[in-house]
Protein backbone atom coordinates (compact mmCIF):
# COMPACT_ATOMS: atom_id res chain seq x y z
CA UNK A 1 0.00 0.00 0.00
CA UNK A 2 1.08 3.53 -0.70
CA UNK A 3 2.40 5.21 2.49
CA UNK A 4 0.21 8.30 2.02
CA UNK A 5 -2.92 6.15 1.61
CA UNK A 6 -2.00 4.18 4.73
CA UNK A 7 -1.60 7.45 6.68
CA UNK A 8 -4.98 8.79 5.61
CA UNK A 9 -6.76 5.51 6.38
CA UNK A 10 -5.06 5.25 9.77
CA UNK A 11 -5.98 8.82 10.70
CA UNK A 12 -9.60 8.29 9.66
CA UNK A 13 -9.91 5.02 11.59
CA UNK A 14 -8.24 6.56 14.65
CA UNK A 15 -10.67 9.45 14.71
CA UNK A 16 -13.74 7.35 13.92
CA UNK A 17 -13.17 4.64 16.52
CA UNK A 18 -11.71 7.01 19.08
CA UNK A 19 -14.70 9.33 19.14
CA UNK A 20 -17.32 6.68 19.98
CA UNK A 21 -16.64 6.44 23.71
CA UNK A 22 -16.29 10.18 24.44
CA UNK A 23 -19.57 10.83 22.61
CA UNK A 24 -21.39 8.30 24.80
CA UNK A 25 -19.72 9.71 27.92
CA UNK A 26 -20.69 13.28 27.09
CA UNK A 27 -24.24 12.20 26.39
CA UNK A 28 -24.40 10.55 29.81
CA UNK A 29 -23.08 13.67 31.54
CA UNK A 30 -25.57 15.88 29.71
CA UNK A 31 -28.52 13.59 30.39
CA UNK A 32 -27.76 13.35 34.11
CA UNK A 33 -27.32 17.13 34.32
CA UNK A 34 -30.63 17.69 32.52
CA UNK A 35 -32.31 15.25 34.91
CA UNK A 36 -30.91 17.14 37.89
CA UNK A 37 -32.02 20.48 36.48
CA UNK A 38 -35.48 19.08 35.77
CA UNK A 39 -35.76 17.90 39.34
CA UNK A 40 -34.56 21.18 40.83
CA UNK A 41 -34.40 24.07 38.33
CA UNK A 42 -33.20 26.51 41.00
CA UNK A 43 -29.68 25.02 41.10
CA UNK A 44 -29.13 25.08 37.31
CA UNK A 45 -26.60 27.92 37.72
CA UNK A 46 -24.42 25.64 39.80
CA UNK A 47 -24.90 22.55 37.65
CA UNK A 48 -24.14 24.02 34.22
CA UNK A 49 -20.46 25.05 34.89
CA UNK A 50 -19.74 21.72 36.55
CA UNK A 51 -21.37 19.95 33.60
CA UNK A 52 -19.19 21.83 31.11
CA UNK A 53 -16.01 20.97 33.01
CA UNK A 54 -17.00 17.32 33.36
CA UNK A 55 -17.78 17.20 29.63
CA UNK A 56 -14.39 18.68 28.79
CA UNK A 57 -12.71 15.97 30.83
CA UNK A 58 -14.82 13.22 29.22
CA UNK A 59 -13.92 14.71 25.87
CA UNK A 60 -10.21 14.30 26.52
CA UNK A 61 -9.96 10.71 25.25
CA UNK A 62 -11.46 11.91 21.99
CA UNK A 63 -8.93 14.73 21.95
CA UNK A 64 -6.10 12.23 22.42
CA UNK A 65 -7.36 10.34 19.38
CA UNK A 66 -7.42 13.65 17.52
CA UNK A 67 -3.85 14.46 18.54
CA UNK A 68 -2.71 11.01 17.41
CA UNK A 69 -4.43 11.33 14.06
CA UNK A 70 -3.00 14.85 13.56
CA UNK A 71 0.47 13.49 14.33
CA UNK A 72 -0.10 10.65 11.84
CA UNK A 73 -1.25 13.10 9.18
CA UNK A 74 1.17 15.99 9.56
CA UNK A 75 4.20 14.98 11.60
CA UNK A 76 5.16 11.38 10.73
CA UNK B 1 -2.99 19.83 0.70
CA UNK B 2 -3.42 22.72 3.13
CA UNK B 3 -0.38 24.27 4.74
CA UNK B 4 -0.86 22.75 8.22
CA UNK B 5 2.18 21.86 10.27
CA UNK B 6 2.41 20.45 13.76
CA UNK B 7 5.78 21.81 14.96
CA UNK B 8 6.12 25.59 15.24
CA UNK B 9 8.08 27.26 12.47
CA UNK B 10 11.53 28.62 13.34
CA UNK B 11 11.85 32.30 12.41
CA UNK B 12 15.31 33.40 13.53
CA UNK B 13 17.94 32.56 16.12
CA UNK B 14 19.55 34.51 18.95
CA UNK B 15 22.76 32.59 19.58
CA UNK B 16 21.80 28.98 20.41
CA UNK B 17 18.15 29.94 21.07
CA UNK B 18 15.79 29.42 18.14
CA UNK B 19 12.80 31.75 18.15
CA UNK B 20 9.65 30.19 16.67
CA UNK B 21 6.43 31.93 15.67
CA UNK B 22 4.65 30.54 18.75
CA UNK B 23 7.36 31.95 21.02
CA UNK B 24 7.09 35.35 19.35
CA UNK B 25 3.33 35.29 19.89
CA UNK B 26 3.83 34.31 23.54
CA UNK B 27 6.19 37.24 24.09
CA UNK B 28 3.83 39.74 22.47
CA UNK B 29 0.95 38.32 24.50
CA UNK B 30 2.90 38.48 27.76
CA UNK B 31 3.77 42.10 27.02
CA UNK B 32 0.08 42.89 26.44
CA UNK B 33 -0.91 41.20 29.72
CA UNK B 34 1.87 42.89 31.74
CA UNK B 35 1.07 46.36 30.37
CA UNK B 36 -2.62 45.80 31.03
CA UNK B 37 -1.90 44.57 34.57
CA UNK B 38 0.30 47.58 35.41
CA UNK B 39 -2.24 50.01 33.94
CA UNK B 40 -5.11 48.29 35.69
CA UNK B 41 -3.46 48.04 39.11
CA UNK B 42 -3.28 51.86 39.17
CA UNK B 43 -6.98 52.32 38.46
CA UNK B 44 -8.31 49.99 41.18
CA UNK B 45 -11.01 51.79 43.15
CA UNK B 46 -13.14 51.02 46.19
CA UNK B 47 -16.25 51.42 44.05
CA UNK B 48 -15.43 49.12 41.11
CA UNK B 49 -15.92 49.92 37.47
CA UNK B 50 -17.05 47.37 34.88
CA UNK B 51 -13.66 45.82 34.17
CA UNK B 52 -12.91 45.57 37.86
CA UNK B 53 -16.21 43.81 38.53
CA UNK B 54 -15.50 41.30 35.76
CA UNK B 55 -11.99 40.58 37.03
CA UNK B 56 -13.16 40.35 40.63
CA UNK B 57 -15.80 37.82 39.56
CA UNK B 58 -13.06 35.67 38.02
CA UNK B 59 -10.93 36.04 41.15
CA UNK B 60 -13.89 35.10 43.35
CA UNK B 61 -14.62 32.01 41.27
CA UNK B 62 -11.04 30.73 41.54
CA UNK B 63 -10.88 31.62 45.22
CA UNK B 64 -13.93 29.43 45.81
CA UNK B 65 -12.42 26.55 43.81
CA UNK B 66 -9.08 26.86 45.62
CA UNK B 67 -10.80 26.91 49.01
CA UNK B 68 -12.59 23.71 48.09
CA UNK B 69 -9.32 22.10 46.95
CA UNK B 70 -6.86 23.28 49.64
CA UNK B 71 -9.16 24.00 52.60
CA UNK B 72 -6.73 26.23 54.50
CA UNK B 73 -7.23 30.00 53.99
CA UNK B 74 -3.53 30.97 54.26
CA UNK B 75 -2.51 28.30 51.74
CA UNK B 76 -5.24 29.51 49.37
CA UNK B 77 -3.98 33.10 49.59
CA UNK B 78 -0.42 31.93 48.94
CA UNK B 79 -1.11 29.80 45.85
CA UNK B 80 -4.02 31.68 44.27
CA UNK B 81 -1.79 34.13 42.29
CA UNK B 82 -0.17 31.15 40.53
CA UNK B 83 -3.50 29.76 39.33
CA UNK B 84 -4.94 33.16 38.41
CA UNK B 85 -1.81 33.93 36.35
CA UNK B 86 -2.11 30.56 34.64
CA UNK B 87 -5.79 31.13 33.88
CA UNK B 88 -5.32 34.67 32.50
CA UNK B 89 -2.35 33.51 30.40
CA UNK B 90 -4.32 30.59 28.94
CA UNK B 91 -7.46 32.63 28.26
CA UNK B 92 -5.49 35.24 26.33
CA UNK B 93 -3.31 32.64 24.60
CA UNK B 94 -6.28 30.55 23.44
CA UNK B 95 -8.01 33.60 21.95
CA UNK B 96 -4.85 34.92 20.29
CA UNK B 97 -6.28 34.29 16.82
CA UNK B 98 -9.05 36.80 17.52
CA UNK B 99 -6.63 39.75 17.83
CA UNK B 100 -7.16 41.73 14.61
CA UNK B 101 -4.36 41.44 12.02
CA UNK B 102 -2.26 39.20 14.28
CA UNK B 103 -2.92 36.24 11.98
CA UNK B 104 -1.84 38.15 8.87
CA UNK B 105 1.47 39.75 9.91
CA UNK B 106 4.51 38.52 8.05
CA UNK B 107 8.05 38.00 9.26
CA UNK B 108 10.29 37.73 6.23
CA UNK B 109 8.12 35.57 3.97
CA UNK B 110 6.32 33.48 6.60
CA UNK B 111 3.58 34.28 9.11
CA UNK B 112 4.95 35.95 12.22
CA UNK B 113 2.45 34.68 14.79
CA UNK B 114 0.68 31.46 15.65
CA UNK B 115 -1.72 30.71 18.51
CA UNK B 116 0.76 30.01 21.34
CA UNK B 117 -1.12 27.03 22.81
CA UNK B 118 -1.39 25.34 19.39
CA UNK B 119 2.32 24.51 19.79
CA UNK B 120 2.73 21.39 21.93
CA UNK B 121 6.01 22.66 23.42
CA UNK B 122 4.12 25.45 25.15
CA UNK B 123 1.48 23.21 26.74
CA UNK B 124 4.05 20.59 27.78
CA UNK B 125 6.15 23.31 29.42
CA UNK B 126 3.14 24.57 31.38
CA UNK B 127 2.15 21.06 32.46
CA UNK B 128 5.71 20.21 33.59
CA UNK B 129 5.83 23.48 35.53
CA UNK B 130 2.60 22.66 37.34
CA UNK B 131 3.33 19.01 38.18
CA UNK B 132 6.95 19.90 38.98
CA UNK B 133 5.77 22.62 41.39
CA UNK B 134 3.77 20.05 43.35
CA UNK B 135 6.71 17.64 43.60
CA UNK B 136 9.31 20.28 44.42
CA UNK B 137 7.17 21.60 47.29
CA UNK B 138 6.65 18.07 48.59
CA UNK B 139 10.36 17.26 48.26
CA UNK B 140 11.55 20.38 50.07
CA UNK B 141 9.28 19.74 53.06
CA UNK B 142 9.46 15.95 53.50
CA UNK B 143 11.96 14.54 50.95
CA UNK B 144 12.24 11.00 52.34
CA UNK B 145 8.52 10.58 52.97
CA UNK B 146 7.65 11.86 49.49
CA UNK B 147 10.09 9.51 47.74
CA UNK B 148 8.70 6.76 49.96
CA UNK B 149 5.28 7.32 48.41
CA UNK B 150 6.65 6.10 45.09
CA UNK B 151 9.36 3.60 46.05
CA UNK B 152 7.57 1.68 48.78
CA UNK B 153 10.25 -0.31 50.60
CA UNK B 154 8.66 0.07 54.03
CA UNK B 155 6.17 -2.86 53.79
CA UNK B 156 8.96 -5.00 52.35
CA UNK B 157 10.98 -4.69 55.57
CA UNK B 158 7.92 -5.30 57.75
CA UNK B 159 7.09 -8.71 56.24
CA UNK B 160 6.78 -11.67 58.59
CA UNK B 161 5.31 -14.38 56.32
CA UNK B 162 5.00 -15.36 52.66
CA UNK B 163 1.45 -14.00 52.40
CA UNK B 164 2.68 -10.61 53.61
CA UNK B 165 5.61 -10.79 51.19
CA UNK B 166 3.16 -11.06 48.28
CA UNK B 167 1.27 -8.00 49.49
CA UNK B 168 4.53 -6.08 49.97
CA UNK B 169 5.70 -6.88 46.44
CA UNK B 170 2.32 -5.71 45.14
CA UNK B 171 2.80 -2.44 47.04
CA UNK B 172 6.22 -1.93 45.46
CA UNK B 173 4.77 -2.57 42.02
CA UNK B 174 1.88 -0.13 42.61
CA UNK B 175 4.38 2.52 43.74
CA UNK B 176 6.29 2.13 40.48
CA UNK B 177 3.00 2.43 38.58
CA UNK B 178 2.41 5.75 40.38
CA UNK B 179 5.61 7.11 38.81
CA UNK B 180 4.23 6.27 35.36
CA UNK B 181 0.96 7.87 36.45
CA UNK B 182 2.73 11.16 37.22
CA UNK B 183 4.26 11.19 33.73
CA UNK B 184 0.84 10.39 32.24
CA UNK B 185 -0.60 13.41 34.09
CA UNK B 186 1.82 15.70 32.25
CA UNK B 187 0.98 14.05 28.94
CA UNK B 188 -2.79 14.20 29.46
CA UNK B 189 -2.81 17.81 30.71
CA UNK B 190 -0.73 19.08 27.80
CA UNK B 191 -2.33 16.89 25.14
CA UNK B 192 -5.85 17.98 26.08
CA UNK B 193 -5.13 21.70 25.78
CA UNK B 194 -2.99 21.36 22.66
CA UNK B 195 -5.49 19.11 20.87
CA UNK B 196 -8.44 21.39 21.47
CA UNK B 197 -6.74 24.60 20.38
CA UNK B 198 -4.93 23.12 17.39
CA UNK B 199 -8.09 21.35 16.24
CA UNK B 200 -10.01 24.63 16.48
CA UNK B 201 -7.44 26.37 14.27
CA UNK B 202 -7.36 23.51 11.75
CA UNK B 203 -11.17 23.33 11.64
CA UNK B 204 -11.53 27.04 10.85
CA UNK B 205 -8.77 26.80 8.24
CA UNK B 206 -10.35 23.76 6.55
CA UNK B 207 -13.82 25.31 6.46
CA UNK B 208 -12.46 28.60 5.12
CA UNK B 209 -10.56 26.91 2.31
CA UNK B 210 -13.29 24.44 1.23
CA UNK B 211 -14.63 26.71 -1.52
CA UNK B 212 -14.71 30.38 -2.43
CA UNK B 213 -18.24 30.65 -1.04
CA UNK B 214 -17.25 29.42 2.44
CA UNK B 215 -14.32 31.79 2.94
CA UNK B 216 -16.05 34.67 4.74
CA UNK B 217 -19.33 34.15 6.64
CA UNK B 218 -19.44 30.36 7.02
CA UNK B 219 -16.43 29.92 9.42
CA UNK B 220 -17.98 32.22 12.06
CA UNK B 221 -19.97 29.50 13.94
CA UNK B 222 -16.86 27.32 13.99
CA UNK B 223 -14.79 30.24 15.29
CA UNK B 224 -17.37 30.67 18.04
CA UNK B 225 -17.07 26.97 18.87
CA UNK B 226 -13.28 27.19 19.15
CA UNK B 227 -13.61 30.38 21.23
CA UNK B 228 -15.91 28.58 23.65
CA UNK B 229 -13.65 25.52 23.87
CA UNK B 230 -10.69 27.85 24.44
CA UNK B 231 -12.36 29.31 27.53
CA UNK B 232 -13.43 25.88 28.79
CA UNK B 233 -9.99 24.35 28.27
CA UNK B 234 -8.29 27.24 30.07
CA UNK B 235 -10.59 26.63 33.04
CA UNK B 236 -10.10 22.85 32.87
CA UNK B 237 -6.31 23.10 32.70
CA UNK B 238 -6.22 25.44 35.70
CA UNK B 239 -8.68 23.37 37.70
CA UNK B 240 -6.94 20.05 37.02
CA UNK B 241 -3.50 21.42 37.86
CA UNK B 242 -4.99 22.85 41.06
CA UNK B 243 -6.41 19.43 41.96
CA UNK B 244 -3.10 17.67 41.17
CA UNK B 245 -1.14 20.15 43.29
CA UNK B 246 -3.68 19.88 46.12
CA UNK B 247 -3.58 16.08 45.93
CA UNK B 248 0.22 15.85 45.97
CA UNK B 249 1.32 18.65 48.28
CA UNK B 250 -1.62 20.26 50.09
CA UNK B 251 -0.36 19.17 53.51
CA UNK B 252 3.23 20.12 52.65
CA UNK B 253 2.19 23.63 51.60
CA UNK B 254 0.28 24.05 54.84
CA UNK B 255 3.28 23.00 56.95
CA UNK B 256 5.65 25.23 55.00
CA UNK B 257 3.46 28.34 55.27
CA UNK B 258 2.63 27.84 58.94
CA UNK B 259 6.31 27.24 59.75
CA UNK B 260 7.21 30.60 58.16
CA UNK B 261 4.57 32.68 59.90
Amino acid sequence: MDILAAKVIAAGLCMGIGSIAPAIAEGMVASKAMEAIGRNPAVSDKIIPNMVVAMAICESTGIYALVISLIILFAV
Amino acid sequence: MLNIQLPAKALFAIGPLTITDAMLATMVMSAIIIVFAIWFSRTIKLIPGRTQVALETIQGFWHKQASAAFGDEEVVNAVLPLFLTLFILLVVANQFALIPLAGAMLFGDSLAFRTPTSDISHTIALAIAMIGFAHVIALTVHPIAHIGNFIKLKPLFATRSFAQLGNALLEVFLGLLDIIGECAKILSLSGRLFGNIFAGDVMVLVIASLAAATAYIVPIPFMFLSLFSGFVQAAVFTMLSMLFIAGTSSGHLKERIHAKS
